[in-house]
C-alpha cells in the first residue's frame, strides 16, 4: 500500500473513531439530559397549605412578641407606634376576623388603584373594606409594617429560631396571604400588557410607533410606577381600505385617521367568537380626514379636506365625513404592508 | 401566550432562580446548564428547589406590535455615530438589539420586570407553603449577560414598592446570594445616560438612579436600611466585552462594580486550550492521528463556561 493510502487509511479510521466517540458521547450527553430533564418536569408544585389564623391571633403574636423580645427597652420609640396601632385596633369585632381574608382585602384588588391601604384610606373613605374601618386597616398594616420590621431580629436574641417562629407566625400568616394578592395581581398586570402588546392586538405604523414612543412619557399614555399598563394607545394611521357609495357604486377611499385607542381590559370583554364582537378587546375613536373629491390613495390633506370621525369597534370600522354629502365609510382593522399602512 | 410562573416543591430552606440572557429561550432551554448546576450541588441537590425564568417572549409581542427590526437596525446605525467612543460605539451596535428594548419601551421594562416579580413571589411562597418562611429562605439568583439587568431592576423595584411584598425589612425577603454573570448592568446606565430624553420614564429605570449602581435596600422607621442582598457577587470574564472587558482591559464605563460586591474576573482564552502543555499535547496527537488540531475558538460570554468556572464556589455560596 503507498505511503498515500495509507495516511488516507489511517485518517479515515480516526475520523471513524472520532465520530464514534462523538456519537457515543452525544447519546450519553441527551440521555442524561433527557432523563434529568424528566426529573425536574416532575418536581410538581406541592398542593397549596391554607393560611390559617384570624386578626385576633395576630394581634396577640405581636404583643407576646414585643413583650418576649424585650420591645419597650430596646426600641422605645418604635415600641411606642406598635403600642399605638394595638390601640387601634381594640374593637372586639375583628378578633375572629381570618387572616386570609383581611389579607386578601388588603389591596382591595382594583386594578392600577391598587395600593397599601395608607394610601386607599386616604383617597377614599366610603366602606371600600367591608371586613374593617380604613383606620384600622391602616393601624393593622403598619402593626405588622413595624413588627416584621423589628421583631424577628429581637426574638432569635432572646428565645430559640423555632420559637420565634411559632410566636411570630400568625404575622408572617398576614404578610403571605398579602404576598399572594400580590402575585394575582402581577399576573394580572401581564394579562393586560398581553392584551395591548401581544399576539391579535392591533400593529402599530411607524408614525404611530413614534408617537407612542413619545407619549410614554405622558402620564395617561405611560405604564404606572407600580407596573400597570396604561389602556391607551395614540392612532395615527392612513388607511386606504375604506369601502363607501358614492356616485351611486362602491368605491375604496383613504382615509386619514387620528385618534386614541382604548384597550378593554376587563375580562369579559375580549373574548373569542361572537362575545368578542359584541365586547372587543380594544375600541378607537378619533378624527377622520379624506381627500376633497375622496377616492383611492389620494392624498387627504390636498385642498379642501373633509373632516369627520371614526369609531372602530374591534376590527370593525366606521367613518363618516363631512362635505357637500355626508359620507359613510366602512373598513376593518388591518395592516397592509408593515410600517407604512 | 400567557405568564405562568413557575412552582415547585421545597424539600429544604433553598432555592435557585435562573435567569437567562441574550437570546430567544424557551421553557425546556437551558436543559445542560440545569443539569451542571444539579451536578454540582451533588448530593445536596434535592435540598434546592430549581426555577428558571424566561421572558423573551415578552420582547417578541414589541417586536412584532411595532414591527421593529427596521427600527432596531436604524437606531443601532445612529447610535453607533453618535457616540464618539469608537469603542463603545462598536459595542453598542453589537448588543444594542436585546438592550434597547427595555432601555426604550417603558412597556416591556415593565412588563418583564412584573414576572420576574411574579416568579418572585412565587418562589417565596413556594418555600412558605414548604413551611420554611421568608425569613428562613435562602434564595440563591444566577443571572447572565441581559438577564442581569432585568435582575438589577427587578430587585430595585421590589424593594421600593412595598405593594410587591419582597421588601427586605418589612417582608422578611433577603436574597442569601445574588450572581451576576456577564452582567451589562453598567454598560446599559452608561449607554442610558448618553441617550439622555430618549429614554422614557427614566425616573423609573433603577439603573440609571443614584451617583453610581448600588445594592437595593429598604429604609426601616426608625431610618435605618436593610440590604436586599446578603452576597452580591459579580464575576466576568477578561474577554467578555459585556462584562464589560475589552482585550483584557477593564473598561470602566461598561463594568458593573457596585459598592459592597464581591468581584470575580475569570482569565480567558481565545481558543479552548489554556496552557502551553495542552497545547504540545493536542500537535502531537494531531501528528500521530494525521488530522488537523482539535483548537476550537471559545465563547468568552457562554453561561455554562462561566457556570463550569465556578463549581466549586457556586456550590458553596448555594449552600452556605
Amino acid at each position: 500500500m503507498s505511503a498515500r493510502g495509507l495516511i488516507a487509511r489511517r485518517a479515515r479510521a480516526t475520523m471513524s473513531r472520532l465520530a464514534g466517540g462523538m456519537l457515543l458521547r452525544s447519546t450519553i450527553s441527551a440521555i442524561t439530559v433527557l432523563v434529568f430533564a424528566c426529573s425536574v418536569a416532575q418536581s410538581q408544585p406541592a398542593e397549596r397549605r391554607p393560611i390559617t389564623g384570624t386578626v385576633g391571633e395576630l394581634l396577640r403574636a405581636a404583643t407576646s412578641s414585643a413583650r418576649v423580645a424585650q420591645f419597650a427597652d430596646t426600641m422605645p420609640v418604635e415600641y411606642a407606634t406598635l403600642a399605638r396601632q394595638l390601640d387601634a385596633l381594640g374593637r372586639r369585632g375583628l378578633d375572629s376576623l381570618s387572616l386570609d381574608a383581611v389579607g386578601r382585602e388588603w389591596m382591595a384588588t382594583e386594578g392600577p388603584r391598587t395600593a397599601p391601604l395608607e394610601r386607599i384610606a386616604r383617597w377614599r373613605r366610603d366602606d371600600v373594606l367591608a371586613l374593617m374601618t380604613p383606620a384600622e386597616a391602616v393601624a393593622l398594616d403598619s402593626l405588622a409594617l413595624v413588627s416584621s420590621q423589628y421583631l424577628p431580629d429581637l426574638l432569635e436574641l432572646r428565645v430559640s429560631v423555632d420559637s420565634a417562629n411559632t410566636l411570630f407566625a400568625p404575622v408572617r400568616a398576614f404578610n403571605r396571604a398579602r404576598r399572594q394578592v400580590s402575585l394575582s395581581q402581577s399576573l394580572e398586570k401581564l394579562r393586560r400588557y398581553e392584551r395591548k402588546y401581544g399576539p391579535g392586538s392591533p400593529r402599530l405604523n411607524a408614525a404611530e410607533v413614534g408617537l407612542n414612543f413619545v407619549a410614554q412619557n405622558v402620564p395617561p399614555f405611560q405604564p404606572s410606577a407600580d407596573g400597570w399598563p396604561s389602556p391607551l394607545e395614540l392612532v395615527a394611521s392612513y388607511v386606504p381600505t375604506y369601502l363607501t357609495v358614492s356616485d351611486g357604486r362602491a368605491q375604496a377611499w383613504t382615509v386619514l385617521e387620528g385618534g386614541v385607542r382604548l384597550y378593554m381590559f376587563d375580562p369579559a370583554w375580549g373574548r373569542s367568537g361572537i362575545a368578542g364582537v359584541i365586547r372587543p378587546s380594544h375600541i378607537a375613536a378619533g378624527l377622520a380626514v379624506v381627500n376633497e373629491v375622496g377616492g383611492a390613495l389620494r392624498e387627504p390633506w390636498r385642498g379642501d379636506s373633509r373632516l369627520g370621525a371614526f369609531l372602530s369597534w374591534g376590527g370593525a370600522k366606521i367613518a363618516i365625513v363631512g362635505g357637500d354629502g355626508p359620507n359613510v365609510l366602512v373598513s376593518r382593522q388591518v395592516q397592509l404592508i408593515p410600517w407604512v399602512f | 401566550m400567557s405568564f405562568t410562573p413557575q412552582s415547585r416543591s421545597w424539600s429544604g430552606k433553598r432555592a435557585v432562580l435562573l435567569v437567562h440572557g441574550i437570546g430567544n429561550s424557551r421553557p425546556g432551554d437551558y436543559a445542560e446548564l440545569l443539569h451542571a448546576l444539579h451536578s454540582l450541588l451533588g448530593d445536596d441537590r434535592d435540598s434546592v428547589a430549581v426555577y428558571q425564568l424566561f421572558y423573551d417572549h415578552f420582547n417578541d409581542w414589541f417586536t412584532e406590535k411595532t414591527n421593529a427590526t427596521e427600527l432596531l437596525e436604524s437606531a443601532v446605525k445612529s447610535l453607533a455615530d453618535r457616540i464618539e467612543d469608537p469603542e463603545l460605539g462598536r459595542t453598542v451596535a453589537e448588543y444594542i438589539g436585546d438592550i434597547l428594548w427595555p432601555v426604550l419601551s417603558a412597556n416591556a421594562r415593565a412588563c418583564v420586570r412584573e414576572a420576574y416579580l411574579a416568579q418572585l413571589k412565587q418562589i417565596v411562597d413556594d418555600g412558605e407553603n414548604a413551611d420554611v418562611s421568608a425569613r428562613q429562605q435562602q434564595i440563591t439568583i444566577i443571572a447572565h449577560s441581559l438577564g442581569c439587568f432585568h435582575t438589577y431592576e427587578t430587585l430595585h423595584h421590589a424593594a421600593k414598592y412595598s405593594t410587591h411584598m419582597l421588601q427586605p425589612a418589612s417582608h422578611e425577603v433577603r436574597f442569601a446570594n445574588v450572581i451576576f454573570m456577564a452582567s451589562p448592568v453598567q454598560l446599559i446606565r452608561t449607554v442610558a445616560e448618553r441617550l439622555g430624553p430618549l429614554v422614557p420614564n427614566r425616573r423609573w429605570l433603577e439603573t440609571v438612579q443614584g451617583e453610581s449602581l448600588f445594592i437595593p435596600f429598604e429604609t426601616r422607621t426608625n431610618g435605618s436600611e436593610v440590604q436586599s442582598v446578603r452576597n452580591w457577587i459579580s464575576v466576568t470574564g477578561d474577554l467578555d466585552p459585556v462584562g464589560g472587558h475589552f482585550f483584557r482591559r477593564q473598561a470602566d464605563w461598561a463594568y458593573m462594580n457596585v459598592p459592597g460586591q464581591h468581584s470575580f474576573i475569570d482569565k480567558q482564552y481565545p481558543t479552548d486550550v489554556t496552557n502551553r502543555e495542552e497545547l504540545i499535547s493536542r500537535l502531537k496527537s494531531s501528528a500521530l492521528n494525521g488530522a488537523a488540531p482539535a483548537i476550537s475558538p471559545s465563547d468568552p460570554h457562554s453561561w455554562q463556561e462561566y457556570i463550569a468556572r465556578h463549581t466549586v464556589d457556586l456550590k458553596q455560596w448555594i449552600l452556605v
